[in-house]
């Protein structure tokens, strides 16, 4: 499994700014943001059949989801913990893969052709946009088996947001 | 005036589109201030976690020393050191946070209290450590009858923040060294050996430049938070609006104290430290 591909940031944020009131004679006060996280979307495969794979690509209404929020302009580095297989209640694994392109960070949803691929075993290094969000895509493979037993196959990705200005 | 209420219109209807596009929230984790300071009167602070979600969260709050590294391709990285040894200054055997659990019910957020307890004969200076805020709370929606098999992935969420304990003078400085540049197509890489002075960490800027030969023109302009506290190497990566024209360019590169997201009275000041670099493109 690759670990070390380096995703290159998006467009990086022109300037930095804060809740900042800058008055004359005053010292500026700031508030600062929080630093935020947030998963919107499950990855979900549906409902799969013994040995067929079933692919979700990154832009897909049914990939992960997460938003991230925090500072305008923000240095993050994001990381993915991802599983091998996913296992159902009785102990049967079911194997899933990620490729090179099952990652997409973009500033915003829905919203063709602004973001950027990238591969999900490697970290995305970028900024949260003047807004103060980034967001991050994943899909992915599932490959059954043949035979597969039947049931509710379910794993959990990971997701570690690193702030790297502090 | 029907330019503005046009303006009104199109940012209300963004607004709505961006309602209706993101979907809604599974799990959600944040943490504030994302950089918490304290010093050697109080020797006390508070973050605020909360829960902006629709379901309970279960959260952990661990402390572990770690600084922003890069790796020997330039790529950035929070390193971590387990057992850090006196050449680290680690707040993380002596800062507690309580508690260190919690759980937060939607939309509900929780302050948890750092309370330092540093050895009676630490120097002055500052000392880090990593606040590590872990939401386990996800379920996955998937059901499946026994005899089809269906499949699904949930989503857990972990943020890494900073803390940093002050004692009595601190001082710091940012030096700046064996500056590269590189431009491919429409991606600008810039590397710079960065070293911190003082001992205190370097909080600031890092301004990044592309202008042509004479300095005429800037090609383009970026701006990014930084945080210095061992020496290190590292890449910073840019996508141009376009594919600069073939000819000679210089990187210009600054590294000021600002950082308009903290508190002005918590940024040390330092000089503003300069430098520069020719780049060509064939």
């Amino acid at each position: 499994m690759r670990t070390t591909s380096v995703v290159l940031l998006l467009a990086a944020v022109s300037t930095v700014t804060g809740r900042a009131v800058p008055l004359e004679g005053q010292q500026r006060v700031v508030v600062p943001e929080p630093l935020m996280a947030i998963a919107r979307n499950d990855l979900t495969f549906g409902t799969v059949l013994p040995g067929i794979n079933v692919t979700v690509p990154a832009r897909d209404i049914h990939s992960g989801l997460f938003e991230i929020a925090g500072p305008s302009g923000a240095s993050v580095r994001v990381e993915f913990n991802l599983p091998a297989n996913l296992v159902a209640s009785h102990g049967a694994f079911l194997p899933v893969a990620f490729g090179a392109a099952d990652g997409y960070a973009s500033f915003r949803v829905g919203v063709p052709g602004v973001g950027q691929f990238f591969n999900p075993h490697g970290p995305l290094i970028g900024a949260l946009d003047p807004h103060g969000k980034l967001f991050v895509h994943i899909g992915g493979t599932a490959m059954p088996n043949r035979p597969q037993p039947g049931g509710a196959y379910r794993a959990i990705i990971y997701l570690t947001v690193y702030d790297l200005g502090s | 005036m029907r330019r503005r209420l046009t303006s009104a219109l199109r940012i209300g209807a963004v607004a709505v589109l961006a309602a209706v596009l993101l979907p809604a929230i599974i799990e959600a984790i944040y943490v504030s201030p994302p950089i918490v300071f304290m010093d050697d009167r109080t020797r006390a602070a508070q973050i605020t976690i909360g829960n902006n979600g629709d379901r309970a969260e279960e959260a952990t709050v661990e402390l572990k020393f770690g600084f922003p590294d890069a790796d020997s391709a330039g790529t950035p990285y929070v390193r971590f050191v387990d057992d850090p040894g006196p050449e680290y200054a680690s707040a993380a055997d002596w800062v507690r946070a309580f508690p260190q659990r919690v759980r937060l019910e939607p939309r509900t957020q929780q302050v948890v209290r750092l309370l330092a307890r540093p050895p009676e004969t630490l120097p002055d200076g500052e000392y880090w450590t990593r606040v590590i805020v872990t939401g386990k709370g996800a379920t996955l929606r998937v059901a499946g009858a026994d005899s089809t098999v269906q499949a699904g992935v949930s989503l857990e969420i972990r943020l890494v923040t900073s803390a940093i304990y002050r004692k009595g003078r601190v001082s710091t400085g940012v030096a700046l060294r064996g500056i590269n540049a590189d431009i491919d197509g429409d991606s600008l890489a810039v590397w710079a050996g960065m070293a911190r002075t003082g001992n205190a960490g370097w909080l600031g800027t890092v301004d990044i430049d592309l202008v042509t030969a004479r300095g005429n023109r800037v090609v383009g302009h970026w701006s990014t938070p930084l945080a210095v506290y061992y020496p290190m190497r590292r890449r910073f990566a840019y996508r141009l609006a376009n594919a600069p024209a073939a000819g000679d360019y210089r990187v210009r590169i600054r590294m000021r104290t600002d950082r308009p997201d903290l508190p002005a009275e918590r940024v040390l000041p330092a000089p503003t430290v300069m430098d520069s670099v020719a780049v060509r493109v064939d």
